[in-house]
């Protein structure tokens, strides 16, 4: 069964009428991955926040967004927000920007998590501990009394995954949310993601440019360009035969890179999809 | 050609009257040669980024030596227009107010060349980085990331310089412009015969591009290694970061 079915999703700019996402359809299937890839400016980011309603009120949407048979758009704000982390989680790219800065993040956990649950200070902290504990932070108590810009990029993605973790959402948005770590980081932040997806079950949409972290999580991939959706289809058919010359050029572009390392390294043993 | 001997470099921590200074990069040694690549590997906050600066001059060590040609490069006129760079943050590495005929003549004319010369000169280097004349008027601002990516570097090769510190300058860009940009410094690199330092936290990117890697753990060079003999890396650090690399 589909969690979340977007048919003919159009935004466009209602000031210079400019179209950016022209007619995109597709369905993520419960408890599967399905990866958005394609460079900057193709509309890869506007669909997510199209499907969380949080797009700037100058740019216009239609056509449907059903999330478990509901169609979102007909929500009124209120039914949103109550959507918003308790079922739907989105994760951004910059981590630094999702927290408050003004507060220490422990503030800010227990407020997103009281919003939607009615548990008590003490059974939250619980949770919170557990679920940080498990995407390998240490020391939780501690890192949640320090403010965003004390802790690092990828610590702050795996503290958002350990609040999705105690949401339990069905379906997790992930906006590159490797994009602006280092190769390690990155590494740390996928596997958490993987094993977040084992855990509770949830579906996943995850946006990227980097079709190596792609080919590691995903079971099915879109492709998109311009604002279009060029293709479609299970990641392994994606990668081996693309049938549009678009995703060729991707997958070619990404081949000649690794090629050298995978030369280099002979017979090592390297993670590999 | 680039000799760093013993180089040690410790910032202030934060804070008015803290009197606590982290170790950032400790006992660096390391020597690059004429033409040669090398990579310079490490996560964030291993102290990569201040080792180019402090190769570029911009910051000097506490300690040690950074000799350019047998010259210490905290003098300026010993590396002016031989060493160039180019880096991460590709919408803040170019004056707003500038076209791109305005940022890449302000390097031109650091080696004192002028009028129609240094004018074809520009052409001749807007071409080889492949973008063409209309170019020349335009803001940094109206040009994509490889597109400005790309006029960064056609103003550090502008100045014919010895060696080019390219500090994360792949980072940012999408996966095949990542490629594009990797296979202009390929060539680039075989045409001008210059020298690479290429920080990077991306092992693939230093594969494919570079002679040598350098990797830095925490301010100290854990292990240094030709690309041919990566595989078999000693050090645990090492063998760490090759398993987490993603094909």
């Amino acid at each position: 069964m589909a969690v979340l079915e977007v048919a003919d999703l159009q935004i466009w700019d209602s000031g210079t009428n400019q179209c950016l996402v022209a007619g995109s359809s597709f369905q993520v299937k419960a408890g599967s991955c399905l990866a958005i890839v394609g460079e900057s400016g193709s509309g890869k980011s506007l669909t997510c926040k199209a499907i969380m309603r949080l797009n700037d009120s100058g740019l216009r949407q239609s056509g449907e967004i059903r999330f478990k048979g509901e169609n979102l758009l007909a929500l009124s704000e209120k039914e949103m927000r109550q959507k918003r982390g308790k079922q739907i989680c989105l994760i951004v790219q910059n981590g630094m920007r999702a927290f408050d800065p003004s507060c220490v993040v422990g503030v800010h956990l227990l407020e997103t998590i009281a919003t939607h649950f009615d548990w008590g200070r003490d059974e939250i902290t619980t949770r919170l501990t557990a679920a940080m504990e498990s995407v390998m932070l240490r020391n939780p108590r501690e890192i949640m009394n320090k403010y965003p810009h004390q802790l690092s990029g990828g610590m702050l993605q795996r503290i958002m995954i350990a609040l999705a973790l105690v949401l339990a959402p069905d379906l997790i948005i992930a906006d590159e949310p490797t994009t602006a770590l280092d190769a390690v980081s990155a590494f740390e932040v996928v596997e958490q993601l993987m094993a977040l997806r084992q855990n509770t079950g949830c579906a996943m949409i995850f946006v990227s440019h980097d079709l190596g972290v792609v080919k590691k999580i995903a079971d099915e991939v879109l492709v998109m360009k311009e604002g279009a959706v060029v293709e479609s289809g299970a990641a392994h058919q994606i990668f081996s035969k693309a049938r549009h010359e678009y995703t060729r050029y991707l997958v070619s572009s990404k081949l000649a890179l690794s090629q050298r390392f995978s030369q280099v390294m002979g017979g090592v043993d390297v993670a590999e999809g | 050609m680039l000799k760093v001997e013993g180089v040690a470099k410790a910032y202030k921590k934060a804070g008015l009257f803290s009197r606590e200074r982290e170790q950032v990069l400790a006992d660096i040694h390391f020597a690059c040669d004429y033409g040669e690549c090398l990579g310079i590997i490490g996560e964030s906050g291993s102290g990569k980024s201040t080792l180019g600066r402090l190769v570029l001059g911009i910051e000097q060590p506490d300690r040690g030596s950074i000799l350019f040609e047998g010259e210490s490069v905290t003098k300026r006129r010993g590396r002016a227009g031989k060493i160039s760079a180019v880096f991460q943050d590709y919408t803040s590495s170019i004056n707003p107010f500038y076209t791109v005929e305005a940022a890449i003549m302000e390097s031109l004319r650091l080696i004192g060349m002028g009028g129609q010369e240094a004018s074809d000169k520009l052409d001749f280097l807007l071409d080889q980085v492949g973008l063409d004349r209309s170019y020349r008027q335009k803001h940094p601002h109206e040009l994509s990331g490889g597109e400005v990516q790309r006029v960064c570097i056609a103003r550090a090769v502008a100045t014919n310089p010895t060696c080019i510190v390219l500090d994360e300058a792949i980072s940012s860009l999408d996966g095949s412009v990542q490629m594009q940009v990797l296979q202009l410094l390929k060539q680039l690199g075989q045409t001008y015969r210059m020298s690479y330092l290429f920080i990077t936290h991306d092992l693939q990117a230093a594969a494919y591009l570079c002679d040598r890697v350098m990797i830095v753990h925490r301010g100290r060079v854990v292990e240094t290694v030709a690309v041919e003999q990566l595989k078999d890396v000693q050090s645990a650090y090492a063998r760490k970061l090759l398993g987490m690399v993603m094909l």
